[in-house]
């Protein structure tokens, strides 16, 4: 009987590790976000840094009365296309994010389909196989749903990923993601502020009030010297912080324009 | 291959299929007790996914950003078999805005004061020292009033 049973046994598991390689993005061009490894398998004390959904960032900038939609600033659809490398699309799944929440803040179903659409093909093409559900796209596409509803269905859709991520132990990937739709859902905000502290207060205190999810995102990356995907991102990091500080000891046009530059300068960056 | 080797294999597979179900069934804990308590009628649950397996005896802190004049719920749950969580609210002072311990409840509705990183203190009660300590998934749900 173990003689037998032993095979079958070995063969699922083979099948199983054959299976999560398949979705573990081997498959993308580059696979500089692949090998990643945090071993949960004997937890006595975690610590889990929470830093901003995308999602959740759009709301708290742009959740917003006097603010409006436009097209214009959000990352062209088009662009997906030219994201041929893990790190790209990772960083792009969030930069997308934060554009639809913006996009459903304001009632754009059409905008929010599409680019959910988008985010679940480019997350596939990493091997994130559970995101966006058919049936969420469904709704979105045959309802109309108000915004609270919008924003119900988008933030499951990120937990799904999320989720999915952190189980197959692709942490680095998640972090990607954070920073995209962190600097993404910035650079919408300081767009709509035309460079000034005076356009709309209430957003500008909302920028500056980011400043906390920035500290956190700092600790998040404290211990990644020498990774070569991650390191750029934290430079960018440490020098939009640098610029927070600039701000809270002196809040003059110049600064503030100064800050409006960096942060397109970096999320332009991104988005090539 | 030798009997020790097969057991090794052998048992190698299972803890991977036993981790993966564990992890899988994370996720529906949060959609179903978390959000459950999180009311989602009322607070719209955020993005992050903040669940993972534990065993009696551990604990784990979430680091989160509150924004100011936002109304939050904060729901800690754990699975079936489980025992009750305790849970604590602190700043990065470690003073204490919320103790279970004291409420005996599982979510904490508050109004944030300011802009502010919070540490959410989960411990899962240590298991009786003669019974083998259980494991299971907890969840930290947060959500936000709109």
């Amino acid at each position: 009987m173990k003689i037998r049973l032993f095979p079958l046994i070995f063969l699922f598991g083979l099948a199983i590790w054959f299976m999560s390689s398949c979705n573990s993005g081997e498959n993308a061009n580059t696979d500089e976000l692949a090998g990643e490894t945090i071993d949960s398998s004997d937890i006595r004390e975690e610590i889990l840094i929470s830093m901003l959904a995308p999602s959740d960032m759009a709301v708290m900038l742009m959740d917003n009365p006097d603010l409006h939609f436009n097209k214009d600033i959000i990352n062209p659809s088009s662009n997906y296309k030219k994201y041929n490398t893990n790190s790209k699309i990772a960083l792009n799944i969030g930069v997308y994010t934060a554009d639809l929440s913006y996009a459903s803040l304001f009632d754009q179903e059409q905008i929010t389909y599409d680019y959910l659409d988008i985010v679940k093909g480019m997350s596939e093409e990493i091997g994130i196989t559970q995101s966006i559900e058919k049936r969420h796209l469904d709704m979105i596409k045959n309802n109309k749903l108000d915004k609270e509803h919008m924003m119900k269905i988008i933030n499951e859709s990120f937990m799904n990923t999320d989720a999915y991520l952190r189980e197959n132990n692709r942490q680095k990937v998640i972090t990607m993601i954070l920073i995209g739709g962190w600097v993404e859902a910035q650079y919408i905000a300081v767009s709509l502020t035309n460079d000034s502290p005076e356009t709309n207060p209430k957003l500008t205190e909302s920028i500056l009030a980011q400043k906390i999810s920035l500290e956190l995102m700092n600790k998040a990356l404290e211990n990644v010297k020498g990774d070569k995907t991650l390191m750029p991102l934290k430079n960018d990091i440490d020098k939009i912080y640098k610029l927070y500080l600039l701000l809270e000891d002196n809040m003059s046009d110049a600064n503030f324009k100064e800050f409006c530059n960096l942060i397109k300068q970096v999320r332009n960056s991104y988005i090539v | 291959m030798n009997l020790k080797v097969k057991h090794i294999i052998a048992t190698a597979l299972f803890a991977f299929i036993a981790l993966t179900s564990a992890n899988a069934q994370c996720i529906d804990l949060v959609k179903t007790k978390g959000f459950t308590y999180l009311d989602t009628s009322k607070y719209i649950p955020e993005a992050r996914f903040n669940a993972l397996p534990l065993r009696e005896g551990d604990n784990v802190d979430i680091y989160k950003s509150f924004f100011k004049g936002r109304t939050y719920r904060i729901v800690v749950v754990g699975a079936e078999n489980m025992p009750k969580l305790n849970f604590k609210v602190t700043n990065f002072q470690r003073q204490i805005l919320y103790d279970s311990n004291i409420t005996k409840e599982e979510s904490w509705d508050f109004v944030s004061d300011k802009n502010q990183n919070l540490i959410i203190s989960v411990e899962v009660p240590e298991a009786a020292k003669d019974k083998k300590p259980q494991s299971g998934c907890i969840a930290v749900v947060v959500g936000f009033s709109y």
